[in-house]
């Protein structure tokens, strides 16, 4: 009942008002399908905020899942002081966003950021970073990864890999495996399931990218970091268009529910079950 | 084959009956705030002024938003409390009439001293309980919109002329006319500055009383010391632009850190000043519905603008956040800065050096471009007790209230005062502590400013987020100040101005 009442009550009046013209002070006024028309036909920034987001996406899911595999990996061995190694980088997921932008911004100031001040005294000229059309997007890219490498990803990575039996391990060793072969064809295929599971929340994550951008960039230079959810936020509160917010984001919804419907339909080729029926 | 306890089809059912229960319960729920925006509004603008209501028409809305401070005011604080959620209890033991209940939206921090050092005050000789709601100042606005979604706004509220929020409030009727209240009580209105009340007015009915107003972003503020030492003229009220180009190159040296000339990054009043340069014409014609970004006259301003930093590169760039300019010209590190005048609060703890606060020089056609803005109070629909609201409004727009806001110093307290000819001159604020002729200048620009007008369909955040981009491609060197730019700024405004109101 509490679903019903407090998510999907919500979820359908969402989906009336992106069939409305609701400016919040005013009643909402049916209009049909004129937002969802707008969005695709007239809304640059649309499109825009759609290659942006998609870029980040991209990045983040692609470098962040490697990096987290390769530490979970390194922070997997049986050594001195890895419980302590954990701990250290688990820490920035800790941060709140919010404070590590804030922290990053004084980073990359251009002309007084420390960054900037290494490389100056490397003799290499250092970029515009958050206030340059280039660079802004690789700065937030590296806050980002920052804050998500050594999180709860690597963690679920490291219980995977604790969970492959080690009499595989074993057996291969017997049989001649390197350690690349080893990896390769004992650890992926059996932490595929776990590496399914950090892809599909991933990629459901960095696509709702939001706070990075409105604390830091508030989607400039010149749209460099304008991500769909700020799309969504601007037109929804700053513009006093909740309607046409509504409908930016059912179609959200859209593109995220077939981005997992696409991989739940493609794990059926990769991902490795044990005990499943081959 | 064993029969199947669910089939699809009563599954379907089943969960159809449960949607439309939670529907109905979801409908259900939004009827109890409903009923307090409607009994309301029957008295929104109609009810004429009165005395005090001898007890509160209603507790203040059950679930609505709490107050993040309660009113500083010492002994008064504790029965503060009470009242705001039991008016009963705040019943004094001698019988009389319980204090009248007021929820007054405001920003976090940036008033702070009106609330300690007025608000009690008030609300003992008004006999008023008020329950501050505050919100950090970005999301003030947004915050409002979703308590009126809710119907749980409260009685008063702070918006403002410059982001369109006034408009849209009062065009809407959630902020109510106060012309019935002026009228009855022949409240005078020449008491404000008169572009002030120029720019509260809708279809010429009063939409709410100018709590503060300044004259915007016509600080030229100095670092005397950094000048001095550069060999660089100091500016004044009598200085041109070229003067101002030839301090900042002789004060740029950005291999020590320091450097000539910054400005306001992103934002709409800046854009409207730059405009403006070249001969009092705005982004927008006077009715608020064409660009004259294609003027020449109009372009001159952002022409400069781009001169400064792209070919004399005197500039640091406006758009750092982390430090934000204002706190770069705080450490000394820039010659000039054109400023907000309100901003000399953040500045007054300065004593590493000597600053002062020039007004923006005339541009080539005589103009200073000055630009007013107000931020106004205003009494809601929502409110039981307009008559005490309107009180509220009066009294939060009064010179006492104006010269308490003119005098606070420090943190993130504004410290813009009322828009009123007695505050601004008032000996209280001419006789600060600020250096120089601040307080001087601050009076003179806010005596020769213009209005700040705003485009006809209230999208001026929508207009400002097509100008921003294109306004940092320009400082940022990604486009040349040239006519395919000025056509593509013209358009991207142009294409907003056309649509409808929100």
């Amino acid at each position: 009942m509490g679903f019903l009442v407090f998510n999907f009550g919500p979820l359908l009046y969402s989906f009336f008002l992106s069939l409305t013209k609701y400016s919040i002070v005013r009643e909402p006024v049916f209009q049909g399908l004129d937002n969802y028309v707008q969005i695709f036909t007239r809304d640059r920034l649309f499109w825009v905020a759609i290659e942006k987001t998609g870029y980040y996406a991209v990045v983040t899911v692609v470098v962040g899942l490697s990096c987290s595999l390769l530490l979970a990996l390194l922070l997997d061995q049986k050594l001195l002081g890895t419980s302590l190694l954990r701990t250290f980088f688990f820490m920035p997921t800790l941060t709140p966003v919010v404070a590590s932008v804030l922290i990053w911004g004084w980073i990359f100031q251009p002309d007084l950021g420390v960054l900037n001040f290494l490389l100056r005294s490397l003799g290499l000229p250092g970029p515009g970073w958050l206030q340059s059309v280039e660079w802004a997007m690789p700065a937030l890219l590296v806050v980002a990864l920052w804050g998500s490498v050594g999180g709860s990803r690597m963690v679920i990575f490291i219980a995977g890999l604790q969970g492959i039996p080690h009499e595989l391990y074993e057996a291969a060793h017997i049989d001649g495996a390197g350690l690349w072969t080893r990896f390769r064809h004992v650890t992926i295929p059996l932490l595929t399931p776990t590496i399914f599971f950090n892809l599909v929340l991933g990629i459901i994550a960095s696509l709702s990218v939001f706070q990075l951008a409105f604390v830091g960039t508030k989607g400039g230079p010149a749209n460099a970091t304008y991500f769909y959810v700020l799309h969504i936020y601007y037109r929804g509160f700053a513009d006093s268009e909740m309607g046409y917010a509504a409908a930016l984001a059912w179609i959200f919804f859209a593109i995220i529910m077939a981005f997992t419907g696409i991989q739940f339909w493609l794990q059926k080729r990769w991902v490795h079950y044990e005990g499943a029926p081959r | 084959m064993p029969a199947r306890l669910f089939r699809r089809r009563r599954f379907l059912a089943g969960l159809g009956a449960l949607g439309a229960a939670g529907l109905l319960a979801a409908c259900g729920g939004s009827s109890a705030p409903a009923a307090a925006p409607t009994t309301a509004s029957t008295g929104s603008g109609a009810a004429p002024p009165s005395a005090p209501s001898a007890a509160p028409t209603t507790a203040p809305a059950a679930g609505g938003a709490q107050p993040t401070t309660a009113p500083a005011g010492g002994a008064a604080t504790a029965p503060a409390a009470a009242a705001a959620t039991t008016p009963a209890a705040a019943k004094p033991a001698t019988g009389g009439a319980a204090p009248t209940p007021l929820r007054l939206h405001v920003r976090l921090g940036a008033e702070e001293d009106l609330w300690s050092q007025w608000l009690p005050k008030w609300e003992q000789e008004n006999n008023a309980k008020v329950e501050l709601v505050q919100s950090p100042g970005g999301e003030h606005v947004q915050k409002m919109q979703t308590l009126i979604a809710g119907g749980q706004l409260g009685d008063v509220v702070h918006n403002f002329t410059g982001d369109s929020s006034f408009q849209l409030f009062f065009a809407s009727g959630v902020t109510i006319p106060l012309d019935k209240f002026i009228a009855d009580e022949k409240y005078d209105l020449n008491q404000f500055y008169p572009f002030t009340i120029a720019i509260t007015k809708l279809d010429g009915k009063v939409g709410g009383l100018p709590f503060k107003g300044h004259p915007s972003r016509v600080g030229i503020f100095y670092n005397r010391t950094l000048l001095e030492a550069a060999g660089a003229k100091v500016p004044t009220n009598d200085s041109t632009y070229d003067d101002l180009i030839e301090a900042a190159k002789k004060a740029h040296k950005p291999d020590a850190q320091q450097y000539g000339w910054s400005n306001p990054g992103l934002d709409s009043e800046w854009y409207i000043l730059m405009s403006r340069f070249g001969g009092s014409k705005d982004i927008y014609s006077k009715d608020g519905t064409k660009s004259q970004l294609n003027d020449p006259e109009v372009q001159a301003g952002w022409t400069w603008t781009y001169e400064m930093f792209n070919k004399h590169k005197v500039g640091i760039s406006p758009f750092s956040t982390n430090p934000d300019i204002n706190q770069l010209f705080t450490t000394g590190k820039i010659a000039l800065l054109r400023a907000n005048v309100g901003t000399k609060a953040a500045f007054a703890q300065i004593k590493d050096f000597k600053w002062g606060m020039s007004v923006a020089p005339k541009g080539p056609k005589g103009q200073r471009g000055s630009l007013s803005q107000a931020d106004v109070m205003g009494a809601t629909k929502f409110s039981k007790t307009p008559d005490v609201a309107w009180k509220l409004v009066k009294g939060l727009c009064s010179k006492e209230a104006g010269i308490i806001l003119g005098k606070q110093q420090g943190g993130s307290k504004s410290a813009t005062p009322g828009g009123r000819p007695d505050v601004y001159e008032s000996p209280d604020l001419l006789n600060l502590p600020f250096p120089e002729d601040v307080q001087k200048n601050t009076m003179f620009a806010m005596q020769n400013a213009e209005p700040f007008t705003q485009p006809a369909n209230y999208r001026g955040p929508e207009i400002q987020r097509a100008i921003d981009p294109l306004y940092q491609e320009l400082i940022l060197d990604k486009s040349k100040a040239d006519k395919a730019f000025y056509d593509r700024l013209h358009q991207a405004v142009q294409d907003i101005l056309d649509k409808p109101k929100p």
